[in-house]
C-alpha cells in the first residue's frame, strides 16, 4: 500500500508519534497490518484469548452432547458462554465474568443468565444422566431439554445471596419453589446455591422437601457450591 | 482462515487511526460508522467500545470482544478465524 501523493495519513502520523514510546507499533508495522486486513488475511481483536476460550468450549464433549440433544442455536451459544463463565470462575477472572453476565443479561434476560449458569455448574451432565437412567430415548431427551431451555425457571432455582437474605425471604423462596413443583410436576427440579448462598439453598431445600414427598434427592456438595437435584419418583 | 492479531497493547490513538483507515471514527470510547452512527454489536445489541473490539474483514464486521459475540460470530460465519 502506498500513501504517496495522498494527504498525510492520520494513522501513519499517529503511529510515528506513538512509536517513539511503543516500539512494537511502528508506522511500518501498522501499514503492514492494514494491508493484510484489506487483503482479508488478518482480523483484529482486543484479546485473542476470547477466541481461544470459545474454541476450547466447542471441543468439549459436554458441548458436543448438548448440541446433540438441543438444536436451538441460541441455546447452544448461551451454553458456550456458560462454559466460558466456568473458565472465568476457575481463573478468578471476576471482571470478565461480570462483564459476560451483564452482556448475557442484556441480550437474553434472566433466563439466558440462568441457562448459562446451568452450563457453567455442570448441571447439563447431571440432568442428562438422570434422563438416561430413566431409560428415555433420544427424542424424549430432546423434548425434555426443549422444555427445559424454554422454561428454565420452572426447573432450576439459582439461590441468590443478595435476594434471599433473611428468614422471611428464605421462606418465600421455598414457598415459590414448592408451588412451582406442585403445579408443574417437573421430572427434575434443581436447587442450587453458590458461595454465601450455599447454606440458604440448603435451608430452602429442607423446607421444600418437607412439603413435597414424591421426589428423590441427590446432593452435590463442593467447596463453593451446594446443588440439590430432586427427581420425581412415582414409587415414593 | 484469517489470522487474528491481538491489539491489546496497541495504543488507543493507533486503534482510532486504524478505524479511520477502515472508514470509521471514534470519540475515544465508542466507534462510529461513516454516517456518524454508533457501531452496535449485532449479537448483543450493545455499542462497541474502542478498547474492546473485534474487527473482521469479510464485509467489515465490528463486534465487542466477548465469548457471547465471538461464539455467535463463529456460528454465523463458520471457522473463519
Amino acid at each position: 500500500m502506498s500513501f504517496e501523493g495522498e494527504p498525510p495519513d492520520p494513522l501513519k502520523s499517529v503511529a510515528e508519534g506513538v512509536a517513539q514510546g511503543t516500539l512494537e507499533w511502528t508506522a511500518e508495522k501498522i501499514e503492514d497490518i492494514v494491508c493484510k486486513f484489506i487483503d482479508k488475511k488478518l482480523a483484529f481483536i482486543e484479546d485473542a484469548e476470547t477466541i481461544k476460550i470459545i474454541k476450547r468450549q466447542k471441543q468439549k464433549a459436554e458441548f458436543g452432547q448438548f448440541k446433540y440433544y438441543c438444536h436451538d442455536k441460541y441455546a447452544q451459544i448461551i451454553f458456550q458462554a456458560g462454559l466460558a463463565l466456568r473458565e472465568y470462575e476457575e481463573n478468578a477472572s471476576n471482571t470478565k465474568y461480570d462483564e459476560l453476565i451483564r452482556k448475557l443479561g442484556h441480550k437474553f434476560k434472566t433466563e439466558g443468565i440462568h441457562l448459562s449458569w446451568f452450563a457453567k455448574d455442570g448441571l447439563f451432565g447431571e440432568y442428562l444422566t438422570i434422563l438416561l437412567n430413566q431409560g428415555l430415548g433420544e427424542e424424549e431427551i430432546r423434548k425434555e431439554f426443549n422444555i427445559l431451555i424454554n422454561n428454565i425457571e420452572l426447573h432450576v432455582a439459582f439461590i441468590s445471596n443478595e435476594k434471599v437474605n433473611s428468614k422471611k425471604t428464605i421462606k418465600q423462596k421455598a414457598e415459590e419453589i414448592t408451588s412451582k413443583i406442585t403445579s408443574h410436576s417437573p421430572n427434575i427440579f434443581i436447587i442450587t446455591g453458590m458461595g454465601l448462598a450455599k447454606q440458604k439453598a440448603e435451608e430452602i431445600h429442607r423446607i421444600v422437601t418437607k412439603k413435597i414427598c414424591d421426589y428423590d434427592c441427590k446432593i452435590i456438595s463442593t467447596k463453593n457450591k451446594e446443588i440439590f437435584i430432586l427427581t420425581y419418583n412415582e414409587m415414593c | 482462515m484469517q489470522e487474528v492479531l491481538s491489539i491489546k497493547s496497541m495504543p488507543k490513538e493507533v486503534k482510532i487511526g486504524l478505524l479511520d483507515k477502515l472508514g470509521y471514527s471514534s470519540d475515544g470510547t465508542f466507534i462510529f460508522d461513516k454516517h456518524g452512527k454508533k457501531v452496535i454489536d449485532k449479537y448483543i445489541d450493545l455499542p462497541v467500545r474502542v478498547d474492546n473490539m473485534f474487527i473482521y474483514n469479510g464485509s467489515t464486521v465490528i463486534l465487542d470482544n466477548n465469548p457471547l459475540s465471538i461464539s455467535s460470530f463463529l456460528e454465523e460465519y463458520g471457522d473463519v478465524i
